[in-house]
């Protein structure tokens, strides 16, 4: 019995090495053991340098690759692996940490960048720095310190269908004439006069709740300084919500908004797709959103249609220039890893940064696929976005403010937290008042800013 | 009247399977169709038959690398499975030593531990300390861990369904405790090898997120991981993304039809026996 | 006679090596070490990505037990764990019996029923919205049907029925599989026997095949209780917690913390907690089951 047992043990011995023989004679097995000892290995030859390059910015895959062998063509000896995340980006970074294979370059939200920056290289000396558009910096800096460089530029507000818009104001419309809150309003109501929807919200939490609730905490509030104060004020209790007179000024906007919204009878349905149709369609003469939309209109829209980007006005005074500027948003910023990387990759990793900001190739690939202004100064791309082109026309004018002023004002999750909050007051669900202090309860649970 | 009642029976079965299909059907038909169209009139039909999806998606998702490594893990990940679990199950069915049943009671119990709990230490474990990141036989050890207890579980439910006297019996016939689970036991476990064997192969053909965590780089990813390259922010290309999971079931849709005959043959074979 | 006893012994030991050993090792290295890491991340502030951690002792379970919104999550989870449940597996049985009725096309049948578990990801999610938003709208709207007319995503008792409605569809199948296994193993001469008795075909279903897969039942019911239990995919893609987070299950939700919040450890924590509760329900199922299947 002894030996039938045995053989028993021989026979699955021998059925478990020969199925680890056929993985081995993979040649993924041949790369692991290549990538093991290129790690540790990576001086030995200071001429050939192996980084990799974590992407979060989803649906481009071509764009980077084509990048990437432009970067490598014109830098013999570097060779980037390129590692695309999807909408689970940050689990993905943790378990490309985890696995000790940070990456050697990573574009990222200023959030995780900023809760990660131990890690991160101080990139304040590096000579690129200095072909970046100064105010595009605020988001990447920490106490003074510079640690990534922005992607993009993206603006956020009120799109709007030009024909749609011409047909409700009789002739052409000038864009620049919607100062106040009520000259919205107004244009709203003619608009709804030609027997089209004048607005429309996506009810999804990261828009509501990420890019219009946010704009609360924005330059209306005034400078970088007095806008941490006030968060921290809310943080620690001593500040509400309801008392302030900007949250209140923004509110009135989104409740004015709400009447006029082409999603009405079923505000959640939230579909950035289905929206973008019915703008491109005429559905609706605008929608609360951002330049990238272009991503979703451009496939519905035909020759020849124009739109643009209009601000949304949180008072009615006509003097404050806020009311005509829109908020641009660095959403993403290129770092570089010291904690898991040699200095051989973090010095290509910085090539890889000048190259991806300062060559022309790598600018207008950019400026084709994400349709965004960039915040280079060297840059002299031509955008085919229309939107785009109206975000980089506020830009030149000085009419924008920085979404995030600081990389930490706002903590990563609140486009899912106060999303929800403000999703359920579109829904008409909750009152203001109830949802201003279900937002001071969130805030409470975050460290001081 | 026994006629009647079939037929009766069939169209009712056929009735809820056009239910059931409904969804499958339109991602079928909207392979067909730019996402423009799909996301405008999702059940229309489509105008012309087109299958630039198809190619756009063997292209885009790099098919046949991906294709190859997904059949490794899986082909492997299966067989060990089931030589394994099976032995497990038996051992469980016909040994009630408290040992096997506490192990029993962890293997049930932990397969209800989320996996987000223990998938960050697993990558620290054995891609950071063990430095074994984008290698398929990692992938492959690891699939064969987590669908173990569930293997186990289904094999010894079966195994305590076929009479121990079929055991005893070979036992004075001189079969030791392996022979028997050879020649008695493995035999009529077919039906359950087959179900097993689909329902793990399945889990793994389709897993996303375990394998995510391990193969990063791009020559080692499975069909699961490619087709994420038709994710954009806050949307996705769905139409040339619905044509490469058609494409990438397909073998498995087969291997279904295929394990179908063997279901039956093995019941067939159970029947004369008991 | 000592002798005996070791050789007994040692073959029970050989035994317990060759059939058993191999399962264990493995299962213990690729689910329990892990895990028990994952216990020690419950009791620090690590945030999944800093090179420092600090001991923070039970302050993550604290904040997981004075969470308001953590017992509301795991209410919705039993609410939709327990309708699944019954729903996939009186769907599942149905299904089996119907394709073990011997009916034309029986094998088409069974792969239709089971293809709904063969695609994994977002995508199924996605189709089933559309087919929330247009078809049942477009059915409520034409057949003045007041709570038809809105898509069910967007209300959150409805979006909590969708989410049952879609996920037993997608479990039935599943189950159904389990179920043929178990039919096709009732001996066909003890349903003849009762059809030359004169039962009906509804007679025999009850007392003949249906205590004959006792097993099965006992089986699928636990695999439901914990894909319920664990549901995730179809969550995100379906209703990604909405409405205003009121399908929030909480797999998801944990996930949520884990990943968004960048809490790490609290994320870590409800794991734990939520992992000891339905580890206890499905063992107490199980052990119940079995004493059922065993007084029989």
């Amino acid at each position: 019995m002894k030996k039938q047992v045995l053989s028993m043990c021989l026979g699955l011995t021998m059925i478990i090495s020969a199925t680890a023989g056929c993985g081995k004679a993979s040649d993924a097995l041949q790369t692991e053991v290549q990538s093991q000892s290129e790690t540790p290995a990576g001086a030995e030859s200071a001429d050939s340098v192996e980084i990799s390059f974590y992407t979060t910015d989803t649906g481009k895959d071509q764009m980077f690759q084509d990048i990437i062998s432009d970067f490598e063509s014109k830098n013999p000896g570097i060779k980037v692996e390129y590692i695309p995340g999807g909408d689970d980006q940050l689990q993905q970074w943790m378990a490309l940490y985890a696995s000790n294979e940070g990456p050697t370059v990573s574009l990222m939200d200023p959030i995780n960048i900023w809760e990660n920056q131990e890690r991160m290289l101080e990139l304040t000396n590096e000579s690129f720095i200095s072909n970046i558009e100064e105010g595009a910096l605020s988001t990447m800096t920490f106490n003074d310190k510079i640690y990534a460089v922005p992607q993009t530029a993206a603006g956020v507000g009120l799109l709007y269908n030009k024909a749609v818009c011409d047909a409700a104001v009789g002739g052409n419309f000038d864009p620049t004439t919607i100062k106040t809150r009520s000259d919205l309003e107004d244009l709203f109501k003619k608009i709804q006069a030609t027997g089209v929807d004048a607005t429309c919200f996506t009810g999804v939490n990261w828009s509501l709740g990420s890019h219009f609730l946010c704009q609360v905490y924005g330059a209306a509030i005034g400078s970088t300084k007095e806008r941490v104060d006030y968060v921290n004020g809310i943080i620690s209790g001593s500040k509400k919500e309801i008392d302030n007179d900007v949250f209140n000024g923004y509110m009135d906007t989104f409740d004015m908004m709400i009447k006029y919204n082409h999603n009405a009878a079923d505000p959640l349905v939230g579909d950035v797709n289905i929206d973008a149709a019915a703008l491109g369609a005429g559905e609706c003469g605008t929608w609360f959103m951002g330049d990238w939309a272009w991503a979703f209109l451009a496939p519905v829209a035909s020759e020849g249609q124009e739109f643009g980007i209009l601000p949304i006005p949180h008072s009615d005074d006509a003097n404050d220039k806020l009311n005509q500027s829109i908020a641009t948003l660095y959403a993403k910023g290129y770092c570089i890893d010291k904690s898991q990387n040699t200095e051989e990759q973090q010095a290509a990793g910085l090539k890889f940064v000048d190259y991806i900001t300062s060559d022309s190739y790598a600018q207008e690939q950019m400026a084709t696929v994400c349709g965004q202004a960039l915040p280079f100064k060297n840059s002299s791309v031509k955008l085919e976005s229309p939107l785009g082109l109206s975000t980089a026309n506020y830009i030149t004018k000085g009419l924008t403010y920085d979404f995030y002023g600081t990389p930490n004002l706002y903590p990563s999750d609140i486009w899912y937290e106060c999303g929800a909050f403000m999703c359920e007051y579109l829904a008409g669900q909750t009152d203001r008042a109830t949802l201003a202090s279900k937002i001071d309860e969130y805030w409470t649970k975050q460290e001081a800013r | 009247m026994k006629k009647l009642k079939k037929a009766i029976v069939f169209f009712l079965t056929l009735f809820v399977l056009i239910l059931f299909m409904g969804p499958f059907l339109i991602l079928i038909i909207n392979t067909f169709k730019p996402t423009a169209a799909f996301i405008k009139t999702p059940f229309a039909l489509p105008t012309k038959f087109m299958l630039d999806n198809y190619s756009l998606a063997i292209k885009r998702m790099n098919f046949w690398v991906a294709m190859i490594n997904t059949v490794i893990i899986t082909v492997n990940t299966v067989l060990i499975n089931m030589v394994i679990g099976s032995m497990t199950g038996y051992l469980f069915a016909r040994k009630k030593w408290k040992i096997n049943s506490i192990i029993f009671g962890m293997f049930l119990a932990f397969m209800v531990a989320p996996f987000q709990v223990y998938m960050i230490p697993m990558v620290q474990i054995y891609a950071g300390t063990f430095g074994l990141s984008n290698n398929l036989f990692l992938v492959i050890y690891i699939a064969v861990g987590l669908n173990l207890p569930f293997a186990v579980f289904l094999y010894k439910g079966f195994t305590e369904g076929i009479p121990t006297q079929l055991d005893e019996a070979a036992r004075i016939d001189g079969c030791s405790f392996g022979l028997t689970y050879l020649r008695i036991v493995l035999p009529l476990l077919k039906p359950i090898i087959v179900t097993v064997t689909v329902f793990v192969a399945l889990g793994v053909w389709n897993d996303y997120l375990m394998s995510s965590l391990f193969l990063t780089k791009s020559q080692d990813k499975t069909l699961a991981i490619a087709i994420k390259t038709f994710l954009t922010n806050h949307s996705a290309e769905y139409s040339p993304m619905m044509a490469g999971l058609l494409l990438g079931i397909l073998p498995i849709i087969a291997f279904y039809l295929f394990g179908q005959k063997y279901i039956i043959e093995g019941v067939v074979a159970g029947s004369v026996k008991g | 006679m000592m002798r005996r006893d070791f050789r007994k012994r040692f073959g029970d030991i050989l035994c317990f090596a060759g059939f058993g050993l191999p399962a264990l090792v493995i299962w213990i290295s690729v689910v329990l070490i892990p895990f028990i890491f994952g216990i020690w991340i419950t009791l620090t502030d690590w945030n999944g990505l800093a090179m420092q951690i600090h001991f923070v002792g039970f302050e993550n379970f604290h904040d997981v037990f004075s969470d308001p919104t953590m017992g509301t999550s795991f209410i919705k989870t039993v609410i939709y764990a327990f309708f699944t449940v019954i729903a996939s597996n009186i769907m599942g049985i149905l299904l089996a019996l119907a394709v073990t009725s011997g009916i034309k096309g029986q094998n088409l049948f069974r792969i239709g029923f089971f293809t709904p578990n063969i695609i994994g990801g977002i995508i199924l999610g996605y189709i089933w919205r559309f087919i929330f938003l247009y078809a049942f709208t477009a059915v409520g709207k034409g057949l003045e049907i007041e709570w038809m007319k809105t898509s069910w995503l967007t209300h959150p008792t409805r979006a909590l029925i969708a989410l049952i409605i879609v996920s037993s569809w997608q479990l039935s199948g599943y189950l159904m599989v389990i179920y043929i296994a178990g039919l096709t193993s009732v001996p066909k001469d003890l349903i003849d026997a009762a059809y030359a008795d004169g039962a009906s075909a509804l007679q025999i279903v009850s007392t003949v095949k249906l205590p004959l897969i006792r097993n099965s039942i006992a089986i699928c019911i636990f695999l439901s209780i914990s894909r319920a239990f664990m549901s995730f995919d179809m969550n995100l893609s379906l209703t990604a917690g909405g409405p205003y987070k009121s399908t929030e299950l909480i797999a998801y939700k944990i996930y949520q913390t884990a990943f968004t919040s960048m809490e790490f450890g609290k994320g870590q924590a409800q794991a734990i907690v939520f992992f000891v509760i339905v580890a206890i329900i499905s063992l107490l199922q199980v052990y119940f089951t079995r004493k059922g299947v065993d007084e029989q």
